[in-house]
């Protein structure tokens, strides 16, 4: 028992970056929402239900646009394919008898900024080669929270608080993957390679490709790193 | 009608993110498709960070790029805690952006 709560208390622990980036993110979604004049729980509810970042950005636009129904979905699907990637290698870390509530509760809070802290952080590779449930539900449930009230406190702010300012707090969340891949980059040849490939093909992509980009750019990082052959660091890395 | 669909979106990006931990199974350690899963994170990443760190703010490139270099050299030079690397960052993204502004 104190075992789990200890393991909850080290999820909390390495939330904090992550909730720091989300405040303002959110904060800033909430006010994109009303300037883009949706209804207050239509800009909650996106926060809540969909809870993913840049796509709820794109369907803040597309709803306020009016658009389709049906193109909406098809957009979601399209830009939100990544998740399933993204699953799929993070499950490899999730113990195979975890519970199927465990699982979706931790599917649903499986952003890209918790998939990044559970997968790279030093510590969490050396101390446990499977996360342990409590520390997940520790690492995904603070960011949650975190959003929904910094959601709302951007609905009410609306009107209230120059925009200009929180585009540069936002960048806390790019600060924090960079903080976490570069360890992985120190004399690793091959890590190297899969970095630089999928961030060149991201950036030559992302005028064509728009929000696939990610999607097409990691698969080509990931193949481009399949070539490389680098020892050392295989024995380290799994 | 707008809940629905707000709703729909909810669906279709859970199940993107619920179903590969219902059906993947642990595969063994240095399997070749398991190398090819290995590199994800790092390809996903590094995707993510560029060209996103220069479109973060659309008005002042600049300031992502500052954040971004701050962090790497603080991560590089010294074995500064990720929260000190965080706030350093973000601190000199917001200084770059004041004397934008003013």
């Amino acid at each position: 028992m104190t075992d789990k709560i200890r393991q909850v208390k080290r999820g909390f622990i390495d939330s904090v970056p992550i909730v720091i980036g989300y405040i303002p993110a959110s904060i800033t979604f909430g006010l994109v929402g009303k300037a883009l004049s949706l209804g207050n729980w239509e800009v909650f509810l996106l926060s809540a239900l969909v809870y993913a970042g840049a796509s709820q950005f794109i369907g803040a636009k597309l709803l306020a646009a009016g658009t389709a129904a049906p193109i909406i979905l098809l957009l979601t699907l399209i830009i939100n394919l990544r998740y399933f990637v993204i699953s799929m290698s993070f499950s490899q870390r999730l113990n195979r008898d975890t519970g199927s509530i465990f699982k979706g509760l931790i599917g649903f809070g499986l952003t890209e900024e918790v998939y990044a802290v559970s997968m790279m952080s030093e510590k969490n590779r050396r101390q446990v080669r499977n996360h342990s449930i409590p520390y997940l539900l520790g690492l995904a449930f603070p960011p949650y929270a975190v959003t929904l009230i910094a959601t709302y406190a951007g609905i009410l702010l609306a009107g209230y608080i120059p925009i200009s300012i929180l585009p540069a707090l936002n960048t806390s969340l790019y600060v924090l993957l960079i903080a976490l891949i570069i360890p992985q980059l120190l004399g690793s040849k091959r890590n190297i390679a899969i970095s630089i490939s999928a961030a060149i093909s991201s950036w030559l992509l992302d005028p064509y490709l728009g929000t696939s980009t990610v999607l097409v750019a990691m698969v080509i990082g990931a193949f481009v790193g399949n070539c490389i052959q680098d020892e050392k660091i295989r024995s380290e890395v799994v | 009608m707008t809940l629905l669909l707000i709703m729909g979106m909810g669906i279709i990006t859970f199940l993107f993110r619920f179903t590969p931990l219902l059906i993947t199974k642990k595969s063994e350690p240095r399997e070749k498709g398991s190398r090819l899963l290995d590199n994800l994170p790092l390809a996903v990443l590094s995707a993510l960070i560029i060209p996103g760190i220069f479109q973060v703010d659309a008005e002042t490139p600049f300031v992502g790029v500052v954040a971004g270099i701050v962090a790497v050299l603080l991560v590089l030079v010294k074995k500064v805690p990720l929260f000190g690397v965080i706030v350093v960052s973000v601190f000199g993204a917001i200084c770059v952006k004041l004397i934008y502004l003013f």
